[in-house]
């Protein structure tokens, strides 16, 4: 596995590049539907920016995964299975598992710009493509169950995760086909509210896949064993667990199912905001004690996913509550949400997992103390924020406007958030220029043999084994 | 038995017993399109060929550059014959759809059991005391 981890990073960063480039286009035909419309029609814009930034997420965790199992295999603590991750199978079944994502990567890309639709909103496309998806993770899930040495040893909190994420993934991917039997396809309602728990369960799914990765990544950082089997890791497991399979009814709160489903719904999204408050808690209480990680990059996006943890926690609260939800609903608050969770929670873990993945090689490319990197860093969070609340300003003024006449033209609705719409295509230019200023010489360090770039001097010298941060 | 595997047994038939309620019993709404040849069923592959989903939504999942669709066909100030028009001829930025006219039926079929299946967004929705709400089932008199 030694260079695949390789592959799935760079593909992983040109998806985010595409996608950020195709955010772009969609926040300008949103504001002027005109532009590029011949070219590429809004209809393919959107699921192509959106697919691009899952796959971002999913390739990236993917790559770390990957790289950490590797990394882990001369630690005593972790039951690794040497002898397997350092076979050439594993090395083939990495590989399987890249090529059938790439291979149905380009085959929806392809759909989707030649105007080939035929899936449900998220998975637009004709539903076949789904087959070498799913048997890419089943590659994936064998390597990681492979790699752990079986299911009798004591596997860590982050294994776990990892592994039970690829789990419920399968399940909720399958569910999310029902709809092409007649049963589900034929009844809206029932259609709609299996279609939204399976989109529930893949949503948590990714997130335990960058949970785990974001605990690994915090043992790598610290060493602290109680990060490995520890009783909070496995208390946040537990309730992350509890979350993929339960915690998807606020998305369909509007939609006319029987009554007790919205409760039960209700009082489990209630849940989501104890596992959110522990992670704050436990992760704050880290950085006290690891001040000294603060010039590493790594570091200050795991400080930064502290931030939006705590924003989009509030967020999510409001949207728990029916009441609320039901304004905020089919509004860009809810856009706001996902791209909160999706940019500031999850691109920020992957972020500090792939730059610490390139530092145990160039470790004068770890430190953060680099002026390019800090002011496009703090420009970033910045951007993000305004990008952020100028999707809530919008929403707030579409569920206004809809709440004081719910038969008012949409004309009217799109004039009146075009203010907050260009304020959003604004911040999200400037995040495009710093997340291009980031990912542009992490992706250089990907591609580039180490020694050609290591730097002499910096932050760590020469220095390139054991990592900078285990020096430290 | 082990508590954490008991816990986790149990975790696992709450999920199964609750999803099993989810698929077949967690709508009073029913309906008799549920075959592969019937106009609505087609009309929601219509839906989906064209990605109508990628502007429109239904009860409020869905694009937001144009508006919700549970409702258009009732709608007293738009309605179907202004839904054939708008799917038929476009109005920027909704391009216009070369559809033959079984397709569009089987649209208008679509968009009319959505309608009839309840209301979004929930104009008569009542909140209760503890912060959640009451949707209405189905729209009676509607189609
Ligand atoms: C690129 C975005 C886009 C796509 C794709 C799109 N629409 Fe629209 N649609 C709009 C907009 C914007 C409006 C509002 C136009 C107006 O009010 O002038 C609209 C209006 C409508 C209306 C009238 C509803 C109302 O309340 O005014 C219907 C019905 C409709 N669309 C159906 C469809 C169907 C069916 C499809 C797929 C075959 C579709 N649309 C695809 C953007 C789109």
């Amino acid at each position: 596995m030694k260079s695949v981890y390789k592959l799935f990073a760079i593909t992983a960063i040109l998806c985010l590049l595409g996608g950020l480039l195709l955010g772009l286009v969609a926040g300008t035909q949103f504001l002027f539907p005109e532009v590029l419309v011949d070219v590429i029609p809004f209809q393919s814009v959107r699921p192509l920016h959106v697919s691009l930034g899952i796959w971002w997420i999913f390739l990236g965790a993917s790559s770390a995964v990957y790289f950490f199992i590797d990394a882990l295999v001369d630690d005593s603590e972790v039951p690794i299975n040497k002898e397997w991750v350092n076979s050439a199978s594993c090395r083939r079944l990495a590989l399987a598992h890249y090529a059938l994502w790439v291979l149905s990567g380009f085959g929806i890309a392809y759909c989707y710009l030649n105007g080939i639709f035929g899936g449900k909103e998220y998975l637009n496309y004709p539903p076949p493509l789904s087959i070498p998806l799913a048997v890419g993770w089943i590659c994936f899930a064998c390597n990681l169950v492979k790699s752990v040495g079986g299911l009798k040893s004591a596997w860590p909190a982050f294994m776990w995760m990892w592994f039970t994420s690829c789990a419920v993934f399968l399940v909720a991917f399958a569910e999310a086909h029902l709809w092409t039997l007649p049963w589900f396809g034929g009844n809206i309602v029932r259609d709609v509210t299996v279609q939204w728990k399976s989109y529930g369960s893949l949503v948590a799914a990714w997130n335990m896949l960058l949970y785990g990765t974001a605990t690994c990544l915090m043992y790598f950082l610290n060493r602290d064993p109680k990060m490995l089997r520890g009783r909070m890791v496995f208390t946040l497991y537990f309730l992350g667990l509890v979350n993929s399979l339960f915690n998807w009814g606020h998305h369909t709160y509007t939609v006319p199912t029987i009554h007790w489903v919205r409760e039960i719904s209700y009082f489990v999204s209630m849940l989501e905001l104890y596992i959110l408050w522990r992670i704050i808690a436990t992760w704050s209480r880290g950085w006290d004690t690891c001040k000294s990680l603060r010039c590493f990059k790594s570091y200050r996006f795991l400080m930064a996913v502290d931030v939006w943890v705590v924003l989009n926690l509030i967020l999510a609260i409001a949207l728990s509550v029916p009441a609320i939800n039901v304004f905020a609903h089919g509004t860009h608050i809810i856009v706001a949400h996902s791209m909160g969770t999706t940019v500031g929670i999850n691109s920020m873990i992957l972020l500090a997992a792939l730059h610490y993945m390139v530092q145990d090689k160039v470790p004068a490319f770890a430190s953060s103390d680099c002026r390019i990197f800090k002011t496009a860093f703090y420009l970033l969070n910045i951007a993000l924020l305004v990008f952020w609340c100028a999707l809530i300003g919008a929403g707030i003024e579409k569920a206004l406007i809809l709440s004081a006449d719910p038969y008012q033209s949409y004309r009217l609705v799109l004039l009146a958030i075009r203010p907050y719409i260009m304020t959003v295509v604004g911040a999200g230019i400037v995040l495009l220029v710093c997340f291009f200023s980031i990912l542009i010489p992490l992706l250089l360090k990907f591609i580039i043999p180490a020694n050609s770039t290591q730097t002499a001097g910096g932050a760590w010298g020469e220095q390139s084994e054991p990592s900078a941060v285990n020096a430290v | 038995m082990c508590p954490r595997i008991t816990l986790y047994s149990i975790l696992f038939i709450l999920f199964f017993g609750y999803t099993g309620i989810i698929y077949t019993s967690a709508t009073h709404f029913e309906n008799s399109a549920l075959t592969k040849d019937s106009s609505e069923y087609r009309g929601r592959l219509v839906f989906q060929q064209h990605n109508c989903v990628a502007c429109h939504q239904i009860y409020g999942l869905g694009g937001h550059l144009g508006p919700d669709l549970t409702n258009v066909v009732s709608n007293p100030r738009k309605g179907e014959a202004y839904a054939r028009a708008i799917i038929r001829g476009g109005a920027s930025p909704m391009p216009k759809f070369n559809l033959t006219d079984t397709e569009l039926d089987d649209l208008i079929a679509f968009l009319k059991q959505a309608d009839s299946s309840g209301e979004s967004p929930p104009i008569n929705f009542k909140i209760t005391p503890w912060g959640s709400i009451e949707v209405q089932h189905g729209n009676p008199g509607k189609t």
